[in-house]
């Protein structure tokens, strides 16, 4: 075995999942997602991309979350799907095994999202797929190490986790936002698509495939 | 370390909407709303642990614990910061939370001291009132405990927060709380933090279980209240990693079953 061979950039197999969820707030114990954006890919081919709409009867999108969201009521309520079966066929690929989870502040705020989902559907949320080894890749949290000059400490599974934890705590405007970060790294992206989460995962799987090659990543 | 210790937050600190007990009607403890005396007289606790960052409830909820027959264990939460004269954003980085308890009827007074060593003196505020390890040591004596709370702690702080390097110079060995069933985001990596840091400095741990409400259900009003008392809204609470409806009684009891 080579040196460096373990590195992420070269498991040309490996496959990856990027969701993003649009919710109706930033609560982190309340707020549910409408909208689950979700590509799979590996380094060099993409697999498949879909949006889906999740059905709340009672969903109420706050003044700030449709406006930059551009939440269509009557559009949402022709497209949404059932919470139950849609959490399922989520969590069927977001637990899988074989395929590592990438997505912008999954950590500090996504990851709080799902389990709200979960939360209600009276099901009982945890995070045992944080603390999966080398399962989560929050591309924010890499971005932020990247403007800081800084280098993720991949030793072992607990320091990676608390490397994305300390720089998900970095308060310095640093000019993470997926839309900033796509144009500083030179990807074309919809700018106009932003916030939704179709077009984010997009966006979040080129940002990644960047910065496998910016870090030395396993 | 097996019984897990019950933790109530102060209402008058903004942290917990459990008001300590009914105001309105102190000779008849069983009406008005929950609060922690009354279900410490239904779940016959024998002991309140009472944690809050002033003393502005501590005169009436000692009176009220004594009519009731309950110990009440009282507990100073104060901000550390390295040096109460640095102030700038970067020291923020380095600032914890230690809660010191009184162990006697005598701690009270030591308490007041050490309470007022900061709070009276205008170098020591920097957003909020401070206390470093020299004052702390300075009115330090035998009748205080001193307590790392899990979430807040040099430890958990030097694990999560880019650019913490805090080196705590407690006046004494710290006992650790080791925080259970909160289901939160951190709490297994502030654990794994304990363990590497305790493995060495072998301290003695309690388990605890801190309660901000009555009833998981009861995590909705309580985010209203923190949301009026940070100025923001409920849609958007502003509070990082405010992920768990499980810092309640319901769930205390539950693990205590």
């Amino acid at each position: 075995m080579s040196i460096g061979s373990n590195l992420l950039r070269f498991q040309k197999n490996q496959e990856f999942s990027a969701d993003d969820l649009e919710t109706e707030g930033l609560n982190g114990i309340y707020s549910r997602p409408w909208q689950w954006g979700h590509v799979e890919f590996t380094i060099d081919r993409n697999i498949k991309d879909f949006s889906r709409y999740i059905w709340w009867p009672n969903l109420n999108v706050s003044k700030d979350a449709a406006r930059i969201t551009r939440f269509n009521y009557q559009d949402y309520k022709d497209k949404a799907e059932d919470p139950v079966k849609l959490l399922e066929e989520f969590e069927d690929i977001f637990y899988s095994k074989s395929k590592k989870v990438v997505n912008q502040n999954l950590i500090g705020f996504d990851g709080l999202i799902l389990n709200n989902w979960r939360r209600a559907l009276g099901k009982k949320p945890h995070w045992d797929w944080l603390y999966e080894p080398y399962k989560v890749y929050d591309t924010l949290a890499l971005s932020r190490a990247f403007k800081k000059g800084l280098t993720p400490d991949t030793s072992s599974p607990e320091a990676f986790l608390i490397f994305q934890f300390k720089m998900l705590s970095i308060r310095e405007r640093l000019k993470c936002s997926l839309g900033a970060i796509g144009k500083e790294l030179k990807i074309e992206f919809n700018e106009a698509g932003l916030h939704n989460a179709a077009d984010d995962t997009l966006l979040v799987r080129e940002v990644f495939r960047k910065q496998l090659y910016h870090f030395e990543l396993v | 370390m097996s019984e897990i210790i019950p933790i109530f937050y102060d209402h008058s600190s903004g942290r917990s909407i459990l008001r300590f007990a009914d105001s309105e009607d102190k000779n008849n403890l069983d009406s008005g709303p929950t609060n922690i005396l009354k279900l410490a007289k239904k779940y016959d606790l024998k002991k309140i642990y009472f944690v809050s960052d002033c003393f502005h409830t501590f005169v009436e909820s000692f009176k009220l614990c004594k009519k009731a027959g309950i110990q009440l264990i009282f507990g100073l939460e104060i901000t550390m910061c390295p040096a109460i004269k640095e102030k700038s954003d970067e020291s923020v980085k380095n600032h914890h939370k230690i809660i010191v308890f009184g162990k006697n009827s005598q701690s009270y007074k030591d308490l007041i001291k050490l309470y007022s060593s900061y709070k009276t003196n205008s170098e020591a505020k920097y957003y909020v009132y401070r206390c470093d390890d020299e004052i702390l040591k300075k009115h330090w004596t035998d009748n205080l405990v001193l307590v790392l709370p899990f979430f807040s702690s040099a430890i958990a702080r030097n694990t999560l927060v880019y650019g913490a390097s805090i080196i705590p110079n407690y006046p004494v060995d710290p006992v650790v709380m080791r925080e259970t069933g909160s289901n939160h985001i951190h709490e297994k990596i502030i654990n794994f933090a304990l363990d590497k840091y305790n493995k060495n400095q072998k301290l003695e741990e309690i388990k605890t279980k801190t309660i901000y409400y009555e009833n998981r259900k009861d995590s909705k009003p309580w985010i209203i209240f923190r949301s009026i008392y940070e100025k923001t809204e409920f849609s958007s609470p502003g509070l990082d990693f405010c992920c768990s409806d499980e810092f309640c009684f319901e769930s205390y009891l539950e693990l205590t079953k």
